[in-house]
């Protein structure tokens, strides 16, 4: 059998981004994730590499089975850049993209959800749902469906007081942890985000960069989500998220608007600069591209980028800013030019997606 | 006037740490130089949890020389956990269980899961369990004695006088003299 090809996911737009830019575009994505243990196996660190690669196909397997319109990509069947591609669109971390055993991920889009099952990861089992925008009810709910499927084909490790086990005691009860990505530009511009981001971790909530543990903000995108998965349902956790997610995002509009009205000038002097860069620059590096495109972002929610400067629809803007932050990636724009570029020839290449998807023309560039 | 080390016999602590819980409750750590050399802490970089670091320090106490305590499934060290953070197998919760078990609730602020459970009934056989090298038992009682007289240590050094006297009661109940050292 052939195996499935990464450029072919890559092409497709990615329906956990498609929020349109509902309530100015803030929350970006939502996503629930389940880590499982199954029973009578050890974690990788004490599994001997034809053990893990047991495990892999057998896990893989019955995941399959009930996902059975997904697509299983084995680490081991594709290469570098392909792996770093999946990181880039999230549907794989960036430590089993990394890794050099055994693993495999599982990956289903439908119904504007993405499921990418995670097998020998940090747990056996990573079990991840992403949705466009602030909704983690969806995810929710087709994570457990899909949990419960699987209960009847595997047994998961677990403890009678303590639940769910997993390989860290960070995640051991549920195993869940719920996250939204936002995108705060305006908090970060006032100063008033170390505020925000200290009143979470009161509140036993973790903020990190855009690609999760030990990742950078980088274009002032940032993922909220929950610290505890011990002593509370799984409701609770998403519950608490959301509305947590929700003040942070009264505080972000609060202070775009603080923005507009105190520092308009100065405001509109870095979305129009940004603008500019994108629209005009010849090579863009990565982070030139996330703060340029943060302004741009910012300034479409704010109506001062308006039609005389997009001149197209509203719902083609956000569709394009969507696909900024993921098509000009470095192993995206690569694996989709099947090419390999050093880093120059990269920043050139990327500057051509950008102007070329800004021109309007397209939301999908190829990369051809 | 010079504090001692909380972690050693040394009469003066130069690092003075401080960790403030979400109640608004204090824990105060006093350590000395050396010990923040051998336990590589950094705290300006990377400030672990006092209990944590209680943890990691426990080998150069003057606990009685026990084997380290292994999980009796995968063999793998609590040192090894306390350094990486990553269990080796399911088991190590139950061969860890009383030394993990001030972290689970220091983390997680509750020691019981709520939320859903497996259906359990109809589930198939887990899969053969693979078959470690097959290793003593190391969890012996002076070792499982060991572990709950550095809980019965931080609970006392932190002032959480009913979780010590919990501790003390189940030392009794190996049959055991108090530890020597112990603040009365």
């Amino acid at each position: 059998m052939t195996p499935p090809r990464v450029a072919d996911l890559l092409a497709r737009p990615c329906p956990w981004l498609a929020s349109a830019g509902t309530e100015g575009g803030v929350v970006v994505s939502s996503r629930v994730r389940l880590a499982r243990t199954w029973a009578g196996w050890s974690f990788h660190r004490k599994l001997s590499r034809a053990r893990q690669e047991e495990l892999t196909t057998r896990l893989a397997e019955h995941v399959a089975a009930v996902l059975p319109d997904a697509t299983v990509y084995t680490m081991a069947g594709l290469d570098e850049l392909e792996r770093t591609a999946l990181a880039e669109r999230q549907v794989v971390s960036r430590e089993l993209a990394s890794a050099k055993r055994p693993g495999a991920v599982v990956v289903e889009e439908a119904d504007g959800l993405v499921v990418s099952a995670l097998i020998n990861e940090e747990d056996h089992l990573r079990l991840q749902v992403f949705a466009p925008g602030l909704d983690l009810t969806r995810p929710l709910a087709r994570a457990v469906a899909i949990d419960q499927a699987l209960e009847k084909r595997v047994a998961w490790a677990t403890h009678p007081r303590l639940g769910y086990l997993t390989a860290c005691h960070t995640n051991v009860g549920t195993g869940l942890r719920a996250s939204c990505m936002l995108h705060l530009p305006a908090l970060s511009e006032t100063g008033e985000l170390k505020q925000v981001l200290r009143a979470l971790s009161v509140l036993h909530m973790a903020v990190r960069g855009d690609h999760g543990e030990g990742s950078e903000a980088a274009g002032h995108c940032y993922q909220i989500s929950n610290a505890r998965t011990l002593g509370h349902d799984e409701g609770w956790y998403a519950v608490g998220i959301r509305e947590a997610v929700v003040r942070v995002v009264q505080a972000e509009l609060l202070a775009r608007r603080q923005l507009l009205a105190k520092a308009r000038a100065r405001l509109e002097d870095k979305v129009f600069r940004a603008w500019g860069v994108l629209i005009g620059a010849r090579r863009l590096t990565t982070e030139e591209l996330a703060t340029e495109a943060s302004w741009v972002r910012l300034g479409t929610a704010l109506d001062v980028l308006d039609q005389d400067t997009w001149a197209i629809p509203t719902e083609r803007r956000w569709r394009i800013l969507d696909q900024l932050t993921l098509l000009p990636q470095p192993a995206h724009l690569q694996v989709l030019a099947g090419a390999t570029m050093d880093a120059p020839l990269r920043d050139e290449h990327r500057a051509t997606i950008v102007r070329t998807l800004l021109a309007g023309r397209t939301t999908d560039y190829s990369g051809t | 006037m010079p504090c001692p080390c909380q972690l050693c016999p040394s009469p003066e602590a130069t690092v003075h740490l401080t960790e403030i819980a979400a109640d608004g409750t204090r824990q105060e750590l006093h350590v000395c130089r050396a010990c923040m050399t051998r336990l590589k802490l950094r705290p300006e970089v990377d400030a672990p949890d006092l209990a944590e670091i209680r943890l990691r320090a426990e080998p150069a106490s003057d606990a009685p020389a026990d084997p380290p305590l292994l999980c009796d499934a995968c063999g793998l060290s609590l040192a090894s956990y306390v350094d990486t953070n990553l269990f080796g197998c399911p088991q190590c919760y139950e061969s860890f269980d009383t030394a993990i078990m001030a972290l689970l609730e220091r983390y997680h602020g509750a020691d019981a899961h709520q939320g859903r459970r497996p259906i359990s009934e109809g589930a198939p056989a887990a899969p053969a369990p693979e078959a470690p090298p097959r290793r003593p038992r190391t969890r012996s009682p002076a070792a499982r004695r060991a572990a709950i007289e550095a809980r019965l240590r931080a609970a006392v050094a932190e002032e959480r006088f009913e979780d010590a006297a919990r501790l003390r009661d189940e030392l009794k109940a190996f049959g055991e003299p108090k530890p020597t050292g112990e603040p009365s």
